[in-house]
């Protein structure tokens, strides 16, 4: 038989998602243990969970310090001596601060849980915050700051953030030299207690394995101080948007970095999965029409994309990119142009097709590591999905079609109420 | 432990099975033996423009990325100055797409005169993304020529100049693919929910077909011994003064490499790492500072990069780390912290091998080095390194004569 290499291989559907929900345990002070075992290595993330996020700073930079600051020492350890005794058993820790709450990620292998467990958990809750580890801490940060602010993009986006949330919100806020140095060790130490000893919310278990390992984590975090995260009545901000057209001086000339934004729908919005679609095909991946028009048809760009963040204070839609300079009005004059196409114009059924199916391999993709799977479950607790959420959500994306897309993209991805900043 | 079956085509492919029934995926993995060092001195960045031409479409196919993303596929590929690398994982009942994309750009590219001319603007716009539009974005382009004065490693993989790729033209295109993409150039790895019956009948059914090429090995041009210390100074819109220095180390596959290897994460990584205790913390000088290794295949370089506090001059800086570097020569490097060292890589290597692309990704480089076993004997090779030999080849390596030191100078505004 002669090859026929004009036509594609026949293709499947996706025919069963390797989803295994997973289980909990809960925990003696009201928190539960989120876990699932899979996959081949003999490897262990336990990720502990915290309100702790930038949403809740009263002063610009105080909750990724205090993250910072957690392998600095604990009541009986110096910072030094804490992790050369986590590298010895081969095991690392993080502190993460997240717009919403931050994460504590422990990574090691199983055979050395046993040295490393105890560690992480006294970093966590015993932490002390020398000063002398703070000032060097405050230095460097200082010298960062001053490193992002010759960087077109970070101006970009801290200034998007900024007419999004609004100047005065913590998400919102610009960081500065004179913030930086006004940190105080008490500051830290009181975020530290409100929202982290007492603002646990769950923890999360992944890769492979067996229940003793479960029940160790168990009874180490029972004995913890570690309180149960309560619904706080902090009177939040409210953010405040200012729409409209930025332009910003860049410290550097040879591109411009552009965001283009607006609010979009929320999770539980009945337009959620029809806008992921929407997204995906306007510039959400390589085979998107931004990517297409303004990279592979133009070549101003060596990447441009929108992405999608529903979240729990603002839910976000935003386009990003760098580009040649001497062209900037021409990429801005051509994604506005996208953007009315995509209003305007019905999307054809085998656009739809080709952005359907590579999300249902990328889903399918984000669930294949047991590592990537803890970002799944995380969604899964923090929205309350149901446990049959997945095989709903992927029937959900086979419904889509290009009236539904429309309608969505007439109501969501209108021209109006634009942030549009661009540095250059 | 990885298992795999390697197998040769007719026409000179290399085929490395990998079968992992616990995924509902399968990669492909093509790794090209090309990179940046076979380019011409005159023609740099060369290898990685062509990897954005492999996805302007080929001969039976348009188009590359829409089939594949038609079967749920993702892909993506990179150019180092060893070799060009591309990748794609499908969902493995769909993996049949992945061997036509795959063996259709393989047989040959369509490159029009326009898909030429985007790429090309894309490739200079990420170059000035990377390199010219981020402070100290610049430094392998100075670097490198510094360290380097005859091996192809003198030029970074985006190219020496945006010159280069402008010039680029159709013939030079056609040239470089019938140079360098063949079956006999390339190893395939197939990876994942796959079993070697269907490995084998896919890959006859879509490679073998592919003839061979004549390829040519020109030798590549040896680096000779440096004898003396060299220097270079930048000017630039910095916010703060920075230093790197180089320092020639012994190729990939060396017992020496492995232990400058583990030397580099002793002294570099994290906050418990030599060079942080001592001169971010102790001696307050630096507001950053890390070693690592260039990591090529041919003979790399071992790199010590510090960024400096306003009040810290380049004699500071430079004195301090060459008292560190001394001190490492004299005197065994502590037993716990070579053990903390080893531990630490055994988790990161385990850990990088959970997902089947990664996996895929270490077949083929192990095998482009020549032992595809290597996969599986990275763990013990790191175990295998005692104090001593950490000792003995700083000696050789840490030593003014074969050192780069590039200074990289705030540039006083003298209008303010």
């Amino acid at each position: 038989m002669i090859l026929n290499r004009d036509i594609q291989p026949t293709i499947e559907k996706i025919k069963s998602l390797n989803f295994n929900y997973f289980e909990h345990t809960n925990m003696a002070c009201g928190s539960s243990l989120y876990f699932l075992s899979g996959g081949t290595e003999p490897v262990i993330k336990l990720e502990l969970v915290f309100d702790a996020g930038k949403a809740n700073e009263l002063n610009t930079s105080v909750a990724s310090f205090t993250a910072s600051m957690m392998n600095e020492g604990t009541k009986k350890r110096t910072g030094k001596a804490l992790i050369d005794e986590l590298d010895y058993w081969g095991a690392h820790f993080q502190v993460k601060t997240f717009n919403e709450d931050a994460i504590a990620t422990l990574y090691c292998l199983e055979k050395y849980l046993d040295g490393a467990l105890p560690l992480f958990i006294e970093a966590i809750t015993e932490s002390i915050f020398p000063e002398k580890e703070l000032t060097v801490l405050k230095r460097n940060a200082v010298e960062r700051i001053k490193i992002n602010n010759k960087k077109n993009e970070y101006i970009c986006r801290t200034s998007f953030n900024e007419f999004i949330y609004g100047k005065d919100h913590p998400l919102g806020k610009k960081n500065s030299v004179e913030n930086i140095n006004k940190i105080e060790r008490n500051e830290l130490l009181d975020f530290y207690k409100t929202n982290y000893l007492t603002g646990f919310k769950y923890a999360i278990l992944t890769g492979n394995f067996n229940p003793q390992t479960i029940l160790k984590i168990q009874s180490l975090i029972d004995s913890s101080p570690l309180e149960q995260f309560k619904v706080n009545n902090n009177n939040k901000q409210l953010p405040i948007q200012i729409f409209g057209k930025h332009q910003i001086e860049a410290p550097n000339k040879s591109q411009a970095s552009l965001k283009i934004g607006k609010i979009g729908p929320n999770r539980k919005d009945a337009h959620f999965t029809d806008f992921q679609l929407l997204n995906l095909i306007f510039g959400g991946f390589f085979g998107s029409r931004l990517m297409k028009k303004i990279r592979e048809d133009l070549g101003l760009t060596y990447g441009i994309h929108s992405y999608y963040e529903p979240g729990q204070i603002l839910n976000i839609w935003c386009i990003e990119a760098e580009v040649n300079n001497k062209n900037k009005t021409l990429a801005v004059t051509e994604i506005y142009k996208e953007l009315q196409k995509i209003s305007n114009k019905a999307i054809s059924a085998k656009e739809i097709e080709v952005a359907r199916n590579y999300l249902c391999g990328a889903i399918l993709k984000s669930l294949d590591n047991p590592l990537s799977m803890s970002s799944r479950m995380k969604t899964h607790i923090d929205f309350e999905l149901d446990a049959d959420y997945m095989v709903k959500y992927i029937d959900e994306i086979y419904s889509v079609n290009s009236d539904s897309l429309s309608k969505v993209a007439a109501k969501h991805l209108s021209n109006e109420q634009i942030i549009e900043v661009v540095v250059s | 432990m990885i298992e795999f079956t390697k197998f040769i085509l007719g026409n000179g492919l290399t085929v490395i099975h990998h079968e992992d029934k616990s995924t509902e995926l399968c990669v492909l993995n093509l790794l090209y033996k090309v990179g940046s060092k076979n380019e011409e001195a005159h023609k740099t960045g060369f290898a990685h423009l062509f990897e954005h031409l492999m996805f302007g479409g080929s001969i039976h196919i348009p188009n590359y990325d829409e089939p594949l993303q038609l079967a749920g596929g993702e892909n993506n590929a990179f150019t180092s100055n060893d070799i060009t690398n591309y990748y794609l994982s499908l969902p493995a009942n769909n993996i049949e797409t992945g061997f036509w994309l795959e063996s259709d750009r393989m047989l040959g590219l369509a490159i029009n005169p326009k898909s030429l001319r985007v790429q090309k603007g894309v490739v200079i716009e990420e170059f000035k993304e990377r390199y010219l539009n981020q402070p100290y974005g610049d430094i392998w382009l100075k670097l490198l020529p510094l360290a380097y004065k005859k091996h192809p490693y003198k030029w970074p993989t985006i190219g020496k100049a945006i010159a280069h790729i402008k010039n680029a033209n159709q013939a030079d295109v056609n040239d470089f693919f019938r140079q360098n993409y063949a079956p006999n150039n390339c190893i395939l790895v197939v990876a994942g929910n796959i079993n070697l019956e269907k490995t084998k009948e896919l890959c006859n059914k879509w490679f073998l077909p592919i003839p061979s090429q004549n390829i040519l090995s020109n030798p590549l041009p040896q680096e000779p011994v440096q004898r003396k210390l060299r220097r270079k100074t930048v000017l630039a819109d910095v916010p703060a003064n920075l230093i790197v220095m180089g320092f020639h180390m012994d190729q990939r596959q060396s017992k020496n490499f492995y232990a400058m290897d583990l030397l580099s994460d002793i002294m570099g990584s994290g906050k418990g790492s030599i060079l942080y205790q001592e001169l971010i913390k102790k001696k307050n000088l630096f507001s950053e500072i890390d070693a690592y290794i260039t990591a090529d295949a041919e003979p790399g370089l071992f790199i010590v990069e510090g960024r400096m506090l306003p009040n810290t001059t380049f004699e500071m800086a430079e004195e301090a780390i060459w008292m560190v570097l001394n001190h490492i020569k004299t005197k065994n490097i502590d037993e716990n912290d070579l053990k903390r060292a080893q531990h630490k890589n055994e988790t990161s290597i385990r850990f990088g091998d959970i997902n089947p692309l990664n996996r895929a990704m270490k077949l083929a480089y192990a095998e482009y080095l020549g032992d595809v076993d290597l996969v599986n004997k990275e763990i013990d090779n790191y175990l295998a390194i005692h104090t001593d030999d950490i000792t003995t080849e700083s000696k050789k390596v840490f030593k003014e004569s074969n050192c780069s030191i590039l200074s990289y100078k705030i540039k006083k505004d003298d209008s303010k």
